[in-house]
């Protein structure tokens, strides 16, 4: 069986399976096929996961029983930091080496209602910091669309899988970029919803007040599909925001606000610029409202960032100290074994964050 | 920042840092310290809070049976004894 994976969104999947076309089984072989011959050249993928198969024939029994969601039978790829019960999860960092996830993060547990399909896990930077999945330990991931250049990160494993054809739609994670920027490079779709309304409970936290999951996908459309599958409370994140606080405004104004000294200077393209402008006149058509605004202390925000982020992280990497999960060097006291520990596991970027 | 200062980070993370990562270590948290510097320079008196906070609690009640999760964690761990963590002298 061929299946126009290029042309396949979530939405045209979702018609395929229920009108029987295809089933999630032959879907999920196409992506490994694909999987297999790319692969070896992007590196989007650390592992492909050996239940796959079956967790297919039991999204095809559900769409078989007339008991199909949005997301049954959909094959997608998970970014290394997510927990996955059963499955190994690394942060593609050494110092996990070995590590079985030993419970569902949030979003996997609603990924599994849904009956969705996760092939695979993806390549990062190392405990998600970078821009360029440069950081791995498991090498750099290149960009589908130019593999001169890099995918970006740090959910460049993600962007790239999604954009080599590699799954229908992938998860990542920001925390300062870490969806939007590799998305970009890429040229897919990449949501970083709003903090607070995706648990990030089972997420290898980076920064924790700035950390969410989002989807990578080819269409908004997708995107969306994804984000009302996931955007659920959860009382295991305590930042998670409850469904009767979250405002949907069904008002007719229809209001959008351009922060133009983004747009200044010598940072961006020219040609992106005019892109922008002509997306901005579309949006006039069909009726919105385009309004100038000042974010006045948005100069500071990338130095701010830089004071919150390393602190968080070096909280949030103390953990990983080789007693109770992943890579141990033992010393001769409990306090030596953590700094050898930590000397042979951990990469640059993030002994110098935990500092 | 000297070589010194980077030491004594790294034993305040429980980080070995060779003397060889050292030297680049400095140059990079000097680099930060020097960019991050310009926030003194906002003046933000007129500035008003915009965000509140507050706690969130679960009940302190147990919800899983004594030892649901015990193996698949102690098997996670990489030095065990008899159900125990084993870890090297503390003292």
């Amino acid at each position: 069986m061929s299946i126009d994976l290029k042309n396949l969104t979530i939405k045209k999947a979702q018609d395929g399976l229920k009108s029987g076309e295809f089933t999630s089984l032959d879907l999920v072989e196409a992506y490994i096929k694909k999987i297999e011959s790319k692969n070896k050249e992007i590196n989007a993928y650390i592992e492909v996961f050996e239940d796959a198969r079956e967790q297919a024939k039991a999204a095809d029994e559900m769409i078989s029983k007339g008991e199909a969601k949005s997301l049954t039978g959909i094959p997608l790829a998970i970014k290394d930091n997510l927990l996955f019960k059963g499955h190994r999860a690394g942060a593609s960092s050494k110092i996990l080496e070995g590590y079985v996830a030993t419970y569902d993060a949030k979003v996997i547990e609603d990924l599994k209602k849904e009956g969705a399909v996760i092939i695979g896990r993806t390549n990062m930077d190392e405990f998600a910091m970078g821009s360029s999945t440069e950081t791995s330990a498991y090498g750099v991931t290149k960009n589908p669309v130019n593999i001169e250049t890099v995918a970006g990160g740090s959910s460049g494993g993600s962007a790239a899988a999604v954009a080599m054809d590699g799954a229908l739609f992938s998860l990542g994670s920001d925390t300062g970029g870490s969806i939007r920027q590799p998305a970009g490079f890429c040229g897919i779709v990449g949501l970083k919803p709003t903090y607070g309304t995706i648990s990030r409970s089972g997420l290898m936290a980076m920064g924790s007040s700035l950390d969410i999951i989002g989807p990578f996908t080819k269409t908004v459309e997708d995107s969306e599909i994804v984000f009302k599958a996931l955007g659920n409370e959860d009382v295991k994140d305590s930042t998670s925001i409850l469904m009767k606080d979250r405002i949907c405004s069904k008002k007719e104004v229809k209001r959008i606000g351009v922060p133009r000294s983004f747009l200044k200077g010598d940072g961006i393209n020219k040609e992106t610029l005019e892109n922008f402008e002509k997306s901005l006149d579309k949006l006039r058509a069909l009726g919105y409202e385009i309004v100038d605004i000042e974010i006045p202390l948005m100069e500071y925000s990338l130095a701010v960032y830089y004071v919150l982020m390393p602190a968080e992280v070096s909280t949030n990497l103390s953990r990983f100290d080789g007693i109770r999960f992943g890579l141990s060097v033992a010393g001769e006291s409990v306090s030596d074994s953590y700094k050898k520990t930590k000397e042979a596991g951990f990469g640059k970027e993030a002994k110098e964050e935990s500092c | 920042m000297t070589n010194e200062d980077i030491q004594k980070l790294g034993e305040l993370a429980k980080i070995e840092i060779k003397p060889e990562e050292a030297e680049g270590f400095k140059k990079d948290f000097e680099s930060i310290l020097g960019y991050i510097n310009q926030i003194e320079s906002v003046d933000v008196s007129d500035v008003k809070e915009t965000f509140s906070t507050k706690n969130v609690l679960q009940e302190d009640v147990a919800k899983n049976k004594t030892g649901e999760f015990s193996e698949d964690l102690l098997s996670s761990a990489p030095n065990t004894e008899n159900g125990f963590i084993k870890v090297k002298k503390i003292l």
